[in-house]
C-alpha cells in the first residue's frame, strides 16, 4: 500500500509521466469491471460505450493487466508524452518519464525521455 | 435538466439492490424509492455460478417449485488435484439459479411493494447537496439528476458509488479472483451435485467448479489469482480445463467476471450512503459465493435506512448501526475465513491428494464435518495452523 501511494504520488508530479500507460481492447473487453477496484489511482472507469482509462491518471503500474480473464488490457505507450514534452519544453521544466515496474519494489527506474 | 426526487435512490439492480428496494419499499410505504440498473435487462446478462446454499435463500425467496431455479443440490465433490473423488455433505444442500429469471422476480415483488425500477439507466456522477445527494444520470431518454436523501450503493465489483462517497473499495490484486464460465452442454456429471476441483494447474489461487444445470448441462467455470495465473487469464484456463476434462462438451454460453475475496471493507457507510453486496466486498473469501450475502446485506441496509429516515438522520454516524449488524451477522466471520483461505494457500497440490484419500478412508454414512476434521488433524498435523486461525 505505500507502494500504491508512491507510484500514485509520484505519477501526479507533473513532470513526471509513465513512459507506459494501461489500454484497452474493446474488441476483446466483456465490461466486467474486474479490473476497476483493482487501481490505485482509480484512472479505470466504465460507460456505456466500453471500458475508458485515463492515460493522464494511470500510474503504469500494471496491476490491472494480468487479472483481466480475456487479456484484454495491455501497456501501451503513453500517448500523453508527446503533447506533454512540447507543453512543458514550452513552460521550460524537464520532462521525466518514469517506468514504474510492480515487479521492482525498489525505487522506481527513472529513464530519459521515450 | 428534469430532476427525479426520491427518498431512497438504489444503485444496481443485482440481489443486494433489489433486496434493499423490495424491503425499504415494503418497510416504509410513504418513502419513494427509485432503483436504477445500467443495463437492458434485470438478471442479465448473468455474470455468476449461479450456486447458493439453501439455508439463507429460503429468508428472502421461497424456492419450492420456483421457476428460477435450475436444480435442486444434495450433494457436494470435491476433487482433490489428481481428480480423487470426494463425497460429502448429502441432504439439503442448495440450489443452482437461473439468476435470468431469479432477478426479474424479485424485482417485480420490488415493484408492486412500490419501488421504481429504472432499466438502462446508469449513475455517471453524484455530490453531496444538503443533506442528501444529487446523481447524474443517462437513461434511454437522455440526461437527468436523480435528488436522493439516501443512496444505497449496490453497484457490483465496480462500486462507484463507494468512490463517489469517498470510502476505499479499492482491492489488491491477490484478492480478486479473475474467473471465466462457460454453460457446457452434453457431458457426463452427478446433476445433484456441486463440484468443486482444486489443484496449481487447474484453477491456481481458486478453484473449478461444475453446477449442474440440468442433466447434462452445467455452469463450468474457474477462478485464478493472476498472480499465480503464469501469465494465462482466467478464459485460457478454462479452455484448457475443459479440454482436459470435459472434451465432448457443447459450449452454449460464456461470461467472465471478477469475484472479490477479500473482508468486508472498513467503512460500507458514509454520510448519506450506504454500500451492499460486492460493492462492499461482502463475498466469502473462501467459497466466493456471494447472493445470499448480497440480499442479508440489502435487508439491513433498508432496515437502517428506514429508521434513519424516520428519524431524519443520515449522517454516517447514524448509519453505522449498518456496518456493525453486517459484521456481526456475517463480517466476522469472513474475516475468519479469509485468514483460512490464506493458510490454505500454502499447502501444495501433493498435500491436497493425501488429504483427500484420509477423508475417503472415512465410511461415507458417517462423514460428518467433525470426523472429517479430526481425522484429518490426526493425519495432517500441519493443519493445526490452520484450525487455530479460526479462532484467533
Amino acid at each position: 500500500m505505500l507502494y500504491d501511494a508512491l507510484l500514485t504520488r509520484l505519477s501526479r508530479m507533473p513532470h513526471v509521466t509513465p513512459i507506459e500507460v494501461a489500454a484497452v481492447d474493446r474488441q476483446l473487453c466483456d465490461e466486467c469491471g474486474l479490473c476497476m477496484p483493482l487501481c490505485p489511482p482509480m484512472a479505470i472507469h466504465m460507460r456505456r460505450e466500453g471500458l475508458l482509462i485515463d492515460a493522464a491518471t494511470c500510474t503504469g503500474c500494471r496491476k490491472c493487466i494480468d487479472p483481466c480473464p480475456v487479456g484484454a488490457l495491455s501497456m501501451v505507450h503513453n500517448p500523453l508524452l508527446s503533447s506533454l514534452k512540447s507543453s512543458t519544453a514550452a513552460l521550460g521544466s524537464p520532462v521525466m518519464p518514469v517506468t514504474l515496474s510492480p515487479d521492482v519494489r525498489g525505487a522506481p527506474t527513472a529513464g530519459g525521455p521515450a | 435538466m428534469s430532476v427525479l426526487r426520491t427518498d431512497v435512490l438504489v444503485v444496481g439492480g443485482g440481489p443486494a439492490g433489489l433486496i434493499a428496494a423490495r424491503e425499504v419499499a415494503a418497510r416504509a410505504p410513504q418513502l419513494d424509492v427509485v432503483l436504477v440498473e445500467r443495463d437492458r435487462a434485470i438478471g442479465s446478462p448473468v455474470r455468476c455460478g449461479e450456486g447458493v446454499g439453501s439455508k439463507g435463500l429460503g429468508e428472502f425467496m421461497d424456492p419450492t417449485g420456483a421457476p428460477w431455479i435450475s436444480r435442486r443440490i444434495t450433494q457436494v465433490i470435491f476433487w482433490a488435484p489428481d481428480r480423487t473423488e470426494v463425497r460429502v455433505a448429502y441432504g439439503d444442500v442448495g440450489y443452482v439459479l437461473d439468476r435470468a429469471r431469479f432477478e426479474p422476480v424479485l424485482a417485480a415483488e420490488a415493484g408492486r411493494a412500490g419501488a421504481e425500477i429504472l432499466v438502462g439507466t446508469e449513475v455517471t456522477g453524484m455530490r453531496r447537496d444538503g443533506q442528501g445527494w444529487l446523481a447524474d444520470a443517462r437513461g434511454p431518454r437522455g440526461e437527468f439528476a436523480i435528488r436522493a436523501t439516501l443512496v444505497i450503493g449496490a453497484d457490483g465489483v465496480e462500486s462507484m458509488v463507494g468512490r463517489w462517497a469517498g470510502l476505499d473499495t479499492r482491492v489488491p490484486s491477490r484478492d480478486m479472483e479473475s474467473c471465466a464460465q462457460y454453460v457446457v452442454s452434453g457431458i457426463d456429471f452427478d446433476p445433484d451435485a456441486f463440484y468443486l476441483h482444486f489443484g496449481d494447474d487447474v484453477a491456481p489461487g481458486g478453484y473449478a467448479w461444475v453446477f449442474p444445470k440440468g442433466v447434462g448441462t452445467a455452469n463450468v467455470g474457474l477462478g485464478i489469482v493472476a498472480l499465480k495465473g503464469r501469465g494465462r487469464p482466467a478464459r485460457q484456463w478454462l479452455d484448457g480445463y475443459l479440454d482436459t476434462y470435459f472434451p465432448t462438451g457443447v459450449r452454449t454460453g460464456y461470461t467472465v467476471g471478477g469475484v472479490i475475496v477479500h473482508p468486508t471493507v472498513k467503512r460500507t457507510v458514509a454520510d448519506g450512503v450506504i454500500l451492499c453486496g460486492d460493492a462492499a466486498h461482502m463475498v466469502n473469501p473462501l467459497s466466493g459465493g456471494g447472493i445470499v450475502n448480497a440480499m442479508k446485506a440489502g435487508r439491513l441496509a433498508a432496515e437502517v435506512a428506514t429508521d434513519a429516515l424516520a428519524a431524519r438522520d443520515t449522517s454516517a454516524a447514524r448509519l453505522q448501526r449498518y456496518h456493525e449488524s453486517w459484521m456481526s451477522l456475517l463480517g466476522e466471520d469472513h474475516l475468519r475465513f479469509y485468514r483460512i483461505k490464506e493458510a490454505l494457500n500454502k499447502f501444495d497440490d501433493g498435500f491436497y491428494n493425501r488429504l483427500a484419500r484420509t477423508v475417503n478412508g472415512i465410511p461415507y454414512e458417517k462423514r460428518t464435518l467433525g470426523r472429517i476434521f479430526g481425522a484429518a488433524l490426526m493425519q495432517h498435523p500441519s493443519l493445526l495452523p490452520v484450525v487455530a486461525r479460526y479462532f484467533v
